[in-house]
């Protein structure tokens, strides 16, 4: 390199490389800020696609299940294996939704019984809507400022009557 | 080669501009996705659901007796809000819609249509009849 680009002290000169290295933290600060927002909305992505395939699972297994045992509505929680609310699929059992809601509703067997719904570390609330989406019957719990938060609905018959299942799943934001 | 200017080579500044190129291309695919493939597996669920909660309740079945698409209707507008449906009941033969029901509201003019086909038999005075339910739904909106 030319001796006029070095200076006396010792130190590199360059307009030339103050240019370069301008353009390449400008290129590095783009692609940080870009990588941060575009990780962030991945990460969000991931977490919903994460919810809404155990919400799929566990509404599914709600609507076309009796549970297990299939008496499990008269026994203990402790003896539940798997709950389930159909007498057949998409009719409800009555006496088995208001015990699953009675469960979800009670702060001692909330976390059990979402743990037996195979639910993991999401919150749950369960409820049955009308066509003008007023809540017939429901209980669970919703977190607060949730990070993900996803509602499921599935069409049911409830007592003869045609109602929405929905179920809303929701992750503690951090 | 000049001594003034960054760029060494045009070999560096075509592979420096394809890097460049391809990162913006991947975020730029990367910052558009989105869960509509999940929009469609639950109007296929809730069309199938639809379509168990016709017969179960005996809609289906009503409305072929009554000759009449107003069972088929009230099932249909207590569906979910976002979502539109469409009931049509042919004979065996597929050919003749004999009833024929969409939810209050909706006009079928979407594209990203889901149909279900549920048979299911009508006994009246002795005899047996087959008939064929179609139940659509698409996206309010799509």
């Amino acid at each position: 390199m030319s001796r006029k680009f070095i200076s006396q002290k010792g130190q590199f000169f360059s307009p030339d490389l103050i240019i370069a290295v301008g353009v390449f933290i400008f290129t590095l600060a783009l692609f940080f800020t870009s990588s941060n927002s575009v990780f962030a909305r991945v990460g969000l992505v991931t977490d919903q696609k994460a919810a809404d395939e155990v919400i799929h699972s566990v509404l599914n297994s709600l609507v076309f299940s009796s549970g297990s045992p299939s008496d499990w509505d008269s026994r203990n929680l402790s003896d539940v294996n798997s709950f389930g609310l159909a007498k057949s699929s998409n009719i409800l059992d009555e006496n088995k939704f208001s015990a699953l809601i009675n469960d979800l509703n009670t702060p001692s067997t909330y976390l059990q019984t979402k743990t037996k719904l195979g639910l993991g570390e999401y919150d749950f609330y369960l409820r049955l809507v009308d066509r003008g989406n007023s809540e017939v019957l429901g209980g669970g719990k919703v977190s607060q400022n949730p990070r993900v938060k996803l509602l499921y609905e599935r069409i049911v018959l409830y007592n003869s009557r045609q109602l929405v299942l929905q179920g809303i799943i929701s992750l503690q934001g951090q | 080669m000049k001594e003034k200017g960054f760029i060494i080579t045009v070999d560096s500044f075509i592979s420096t501009t394809l890097v460049l190129v391809f990162v913006l291309v991947s975020f730029y695919y990367l910052s558009n996705i989105s869960l509509n493939a999940w929009n469609t597996v639950d109007a296929r669920t809730l069309v199938f659901d639809e379509g168990a909660v016709l017969e179960k309740s005996n809609a289906l079945e009503n409305s072929v007796k009554l000759v009449s698409s107003e069972p088929l209707l009230t099932s249909l507008n207590a569906t979910p809000s976002g979502y539109c449906f469409e009931a049509t009941v042919f004979d065996a033969t597929m050919t003749n819609p004999i009833i024929h029901a969409i939810k209050t509201g909706c006009t079928k003019n979407s594209t990203k249509l889901i149909s279900i086909d549920r048979a299911f038999v009508v006994r009246e005075n002795a005899i047996s009849t087959f008939y064929i339910a179609r139940v659509d739904v698409w996206g309010q909106g799509a």
